[in-house]
């Protein structure tokens, strides 16, 4: 098991920076992409994550899609042919994300040296859906609506942004 | 520490790595599209913690209630996605290119 997890969390955190890597090329990047959500549904389910490995795998794979879609629409898929960035810009981002991934690494490694990780209390399965349904149509009822005028906002707001596409001059 | 405890701690190292490369992707990647991909990453690894605290809980509740989290951070981000790639449409559309270095707009 223990195996089995580290191999489908590398094999999802090595595509990740594949679909990163290879962003020159739309298709490339976005197989690299569903290879990464794949392995990741594989890790979640080991870790015992049930229903919501699920949830994640169908989520990350209709984003991909739609990404795939508007890239067949938009952009030509084998090259973005945008001009190379200069190079004190090149300097200045990759220092970044140096500075960024230490304070990362120190965050992590502090965490790990000061604390562990441990089940809180008797171990029990994740939340069934009905549970998780319960919890969203009751206690957490706020946080639905709120999230419910997300989906009506962000959906006027696309329909606003997308008026005039496809209208002949 | 058992099987569960330490997979879980695995499980939270790979998401925080995982923002790392979305952030990657955010800030280097120039294209548009391929932005997206990397905040997809980024929206994904808060997704694996949330999991990974669902699991280390010991009630249901708890649980229930990371599940919730996780559900609004799915929606949230296919949500993000929708809006961006119709942002990304429309500037299309007006200045036929995909440069986020070109998108100046607001600049002073």
């Amino acid at each position: 098991m223990w195996t089995a997890l580290c191999l489908g969390l590398t094999v999802a955190l090595m595509s990740a920076f594949g679909a990163i890597v290879l962003g020159r090329n739309l298709t490339r990047s976005l197989l690299a992409g569903s290879l990464f959500i794949s392995a990741l549904g594989f890790a979640l389910l080991i870790v015992g994550a049930g229903f919501l490995s699920l949830v994640v795998v169908v989520f990350g794979a209709l984003t991909l899609a739609v990404f795939q879609i508007f890239g067949w629409m938009l952009v030509d898929v084998d090259r973005d042919h945008l001009p190379p960035t200069d190079r004190p810009t090149r300097v200045a981002r990759s220092l970044a994300f140096l500075l960024f991934g230490g304070g990362l690494f120190l965050l992590v490694t502090t965490a790990l040296m000061t604390g562990e990780f441990a089940v809180v209390g008797p171990r029990v399965a994740i939340a069934e859906p009905v549970e998780i349904g319960l919890l969203l149509f009751g206690p957490l009822r706020e946080v639905t609506i709120l999230v419910g005028m997300a989906i009506a906002a962000s959906m006027l707001a696309a329909l606003l942004l997308l008026q005039d596409d496809g209208q002949r001059d | 520490m058992d099987f569960e405890s330490s997979s879980v701690g695995l499980l939270i190292v790979a998401a925080i790595a995982l923002f790392w490369v979305g952030m990657l992707g955010l800030l280097w990647r120039r294209s548009l599209v391929g932005m997206l991909v990397g905040l997809l990453f980024a929206w994904i690894s808060v997704a694996m913690s949330a999991i990974g605290f669902a699991v280390l809980q010991g009630d249901h509740e708890n649980a229930a209630a990371g599940g919730a989290l996780v559900l609004c951070i799915a929606v949230v981000s296919f949500l993000q996605a929708a809006t961006g790639l119709s942002i990304i449409v429309a500037r299309i559309r007006r200045r036929g290119t995909l440069d986020a270095d070109d998108a100046g707009l607001l600049e002073g």
